[in-house]
């Protein structure tokens, strides 16, 4: 007979509703998988394509004749076309200070408003730029003997010099046009500390240690790293200063990723955070 | 009918759901499979690298040796996300210990007494930095007294420290000490100072005081280092007994003279043993033919050029192989100027299987061996009925003129003799006009003398063949006034007739090893010497590797070059962690 409806067809019945439920159910937990791995790649994508025109360009302008200067005013700056934070002459990964400076999350340089217009940016950024010159300290001498035009640091009562280790590093670093003096000392075979000087003379110079900031014709540096590998301690110490964050505010809630761009500065690397989301 | 139409309920339901999941897995997307920290550190890696470059910091760590630098520069940029290993290369970077073979007429000892002799109760300098009594050398050397103490510093009892009171009169200057076990120091005499031998410090024994003579070790010491066209280098120095040093302590040994080259042979085990871990040695030494026949020297390769020259020696000259070039570079890079070098010895590397080296090292700018006594002619060679030789090629030209085929015996050197073989000129030709019109010859040579020449090479005019290790290129000679086409054949030798002056050989007769150099020995000016550093660099390690030696998926390269007095190219592979 037809159509009947017994034991049989109702289990069946409901042993395929209930395979049913399970299917969509495990559909319904890989999509959000999907999704999110889908947003991660957008970000990567788009954050590795912004930052890689930022980094081998150097911007347009079409005020006045147009030009690739967009950093040098109002009337560049509101007509920027283009971003790029290389030099004029396009050279890769080779920035220029002032572009890097005109950006102004809220003005009155280049806004965040303005970046993402320009960029046309479907994620939202954050910028964090860290200038970090190295400074060679290869050359040394033994304490108490310097070399003629090098005098040493008196006796801080709580750090004295003449307690430091024998082997005494000393180098020099142009920055901004101006020379920058440093004595890297050592206690008991590590270096850890630094004197830094406008000259020779460190009679009235205090040790520094790694993250202590030092002020040297009025511009604030920290000490990053002093050198401490086997091979060559004391040879290199790594200054830091931070010139910039630029972007919107971090919304935790969404799906952040973060990478580092590296780029040359006026000869000393520059390291460019970057979070996208 | 029912239990059918249940079981058919079910097979419906298996149907239906495998359908679902088959159709439900063919649309479901897979989450796309990318590793990003490694893309981000891909990006990373190619960033750093390049501003290691454009900053110059990189080519400062490569300069002197920084590899702690680099790797510490890497992870502070990186704010510790990363870190680098890897290799600097095609720069003398590794560290090298050379030890210089001191022969027993050189390894001296001297008994030392108590006491300050002539300067007692005037010690003050000394006795200050030591413990115990001050001891003095019994005699003198340069009329010259040493003085040991046991160092204050020092935890044994040992007397570990010397100063050397050269003629000052009681007075020591930092360069008169203290001087401890293993350094050099200058035994000489301030009142003539000319007269003066370096020493290596060995040992004090009791009252034995044993020192080594070390002007080779110092002077060369003194030329080499510490940098090398602006880049640092790492060389020590030693004196050894080769019979009884740690030879894995060295990376090469060095022997001087002729008895130092008869230590070498007396003790070729050991030094075949310290050669077979990759370690090279440089032999100075004025060698004859029999100085070829040691137990060491017999293996190495090198061989006797028994010629006389054409020209006088001198100047020198590098050629274009890798090796004299590399050898060139370094000693341009020690700022090096011209020279000239003895011979010390009608020595040929042999390195290109022939008796004569065709890329030499260094050799003599002006002169060269007369080689034209190794050429081998006969003017009279005898028209042969090819149907009378047997393995003759097959050539139409044959039948077109009866001196197609000649034959006569030549006579090739062999170093301690000549050996004569039997030789067929042959004209080629496979048409009669091609014999009359061209007369493309070419000559075979019975080798193993049986009379049979289907076994042996046709070698065509202007090609080369090797006879008793010396190249040759067969030259018939066309016909004159008086000698026909075929009478006439000249065996012309055509290897290198330059006169080394630095023999070397990268691989031996019985036993494995990096490299062997052999230089004559003089007394040498620091130019000279400086020629021997460059040997000393060109055995050298060229690759610095650092850091973690895991492998990495995520690789760069950095090209660069250090230009000073020269130009070193080099490459540094880093590895990113």
């Amino acid at each position: 007979m037809k159509g009947q409806i017994n034991l049989e067809f109702l289990a069946t019945a409901a042993l395929f509703i209930f395979a049913l439920g399970s299917i969509l159910l495990s559909a319904s937990t890989l999509l959000p998988t999907y999704t999110q791995g889908a947003d991660r790649t957008s970000l990567h994508l788009e954050s590795r394509s912004i930052t890689n025109q930022l980094l081998s360009t150097s911007g347009r302008h079409t005020s006045g004749g147009g030009g690739t200067e967009w950093e040098s005013n109002t009337n560049t700056i509101n007509n920027t076309v283009e971003l790029g934070l290389t030099d004029n002459t396009n050279s890769f990964l080779e920035v220029e200070r002032d572009k890097v400076m005109a950006l102004d999350t809220n003005g009155p340089g280049l806004t965040y408003i303005d970046f993402k217009d320009i960029t046309d940016a479907k994620n939202q950024y954050l910028f964090n730029f860290t200038w970090m010159p190295t400074v060679d300290t290869t050359k040394s001498f033994q304490r108490g003997s310097p070399p003629p035009k090098i005098t040493e640091p008196g006796n801080n009562n709580f750090l004295p010099y003449n307690v430091t280790d024998n082997k005494v590093h000393y180098g020099t670093i142009l920055i901004n046009g101006r020379d920058y003096r440093f004595l890297v000392t050592a206690r008991d075979g590590v270096y850890n500390a630094t004197y830094v000087s406008d000259n020779w003379d460190f009679s009235a110079s205090s040790p520094l240690d790694e993250g202590s900031i030092f002020n040297v014709y009025g511009t604030n540096y920290q000490i990053e790293q002093i050198s401490n590998r086997e091979k060559d301690p004391g040879s290199l110490v790594i200054l830091e200063k931070h010139l910039k964050e630029f972007g919107a505010n971090i919304d935790s809630d969404s799906i952040v990723i973060k990478s580092n761009r590296y780029a040359v500065m006026e000869n000393e690397p520059l390291r460019i955070e970057v979070w996208t989301w | 009918m029912v239990e059918r139409k249940g079981l058919g309920y079910v097979i419906e339901m298996v149907v239906a759901i495998g359908t679902l999941i088959i159709f439900t897995l063919g649309q479901t997307p897979t989450e796309p499979v990318q590793d990003w920290n490694s893309f981000e550190k891909k990006t990373s890696a190619r960033d750093l690298t390049y501003v290691l470059k454009q900053t110059g910091d990189a080519q400062r760590f490569v300069k002197n040796r920084q590899t702690g630098s680099l790797e510490t520069a890497v992870q502070t940029f990186s704010d510790r996300n990363l870190e680098v290993s890897g290799t600097f290369l095609n720069l003398p970077l590794e560290s090298t210990v050379i030890g210089f073979h001191t022969t027993a007429a050189n390894r001296k000892t001297m008994n030392l007494v108590d006491g300050g002799g002539s300067c007692s109760g005037d010690l003050e300098e000394i006795q200050s930095e030591v413990d115990g009594t001050i001891k003095r050398t019994q005699s003198e050397e340069h009329g010259v007294t040493l003085y040991f103490g046991n160092s204050s510093s020092n935890i044994g009892t040992g007397y570990d420290s010397l100063w050397v009171d050269n003629g000052t009169e009681c007075q020591f200057s930092d360069a008169e000490g203290p001087y401890f076990q293993e350094e050099f120091f200058k035994w000489g005499n301030s009142t003539n100072p000319s007269e003066y031998d370096y020493y290596d410090f060995k040992d004090v024994s009791g009252d034995s005081f044993s020192y080594y003579l070390a002007n080779t070790a110092v002077n060369l010491k003194q030329v080499s280092g510490p940098r090398l066209n602006n880049i640092k280098t790492f060389l020590e120095f030693d004196t050894i007994n080769v019979a009884t040093a740690n030879l894995s302590d060295y990376d090469i040994i060095s022997f001087r003279g002729g008895s130092g080259v008869n230590d070498l042979d007396a003790n070729n085990e050991r030094v075949e043993s310290f050669m077979s871990n990759n370690k090279g040695v440089i032999i100075i030494a004025n060698l004859t033919e029999p100085d070829l026949d040691g137990d060491f020297m017999s293996k190495t390769g090198f061989r006797w050029m028994d010629l006389s020259f054409t020209g006088a020696i001198s100047g020198t000259k590098f050629s274009d192989s890798i090796d004299s070039k590399q050898l060139e570079t370094y000693y341009k890079g020690l700022e090096a100027g011209s020279i000239s070098l003895p011979q010390g010895g009608k020595i040929s590397s042999a390195n290109s299987g022939t008796l004569t080296q065709e890329n030499y090292l260094v050799s003599s700018q002006n002169g060269e061996y007369d080689t034209d006594q190794w050429n081998s002619t006969d003017y009279s060679m005898i028209e042969t009925d090819p149907s009378t030789v047997t393995g003759e090629p097959d050539s139409t030209c044959y039948s077109s003129t009866a001196d197609a085929l000649t034959q006569a015996t030549f006579s090739f050197e062999t170093g301690s003799g000549t050996e004569d073989f039997n030789v067929l000129n042959v004209e080629l030709g496979d048409t009669i006009p091609y014999c009359d019109d061209r007369d493309v010859r070419g000559v075979i040579i019975d080798r193993d003398k049986d009379g049979d020449y289907s076994d042996e090479n046709l070698v065509l005019t202007g090609e080369t063949i090797t006879i008793n290790e010396r190249k040759y290129v067969p030259q018939p000679l066309p016909e004159t006034g008086s000698r026909e086409d075929g009478q006439a054949l000249e065996f012309i030798y055509i290897g290198n007739n330059d006169i080394e002056l630095v023999n070397y050989r990268t691989s031996f007769e019985g036993f494995q090893g990096s490299k062997i150099a052999r230089i004559a020995n003089a007394d040498y000016n620091d130019d000279q010497h400086k020629l021997i550093a460059s040997i000393i660099y060109w055995m050298t390690d060229d690759s610095l590797p650092f850091g973690d030696e895991s492998e990495s998926s995520t690789s760069t390269v950095m090209l660069g070059g250090v230009k000073n007095s020269t130009y070193m190219p080099y490459k540094v592979v880093l590895r990113w962690h």
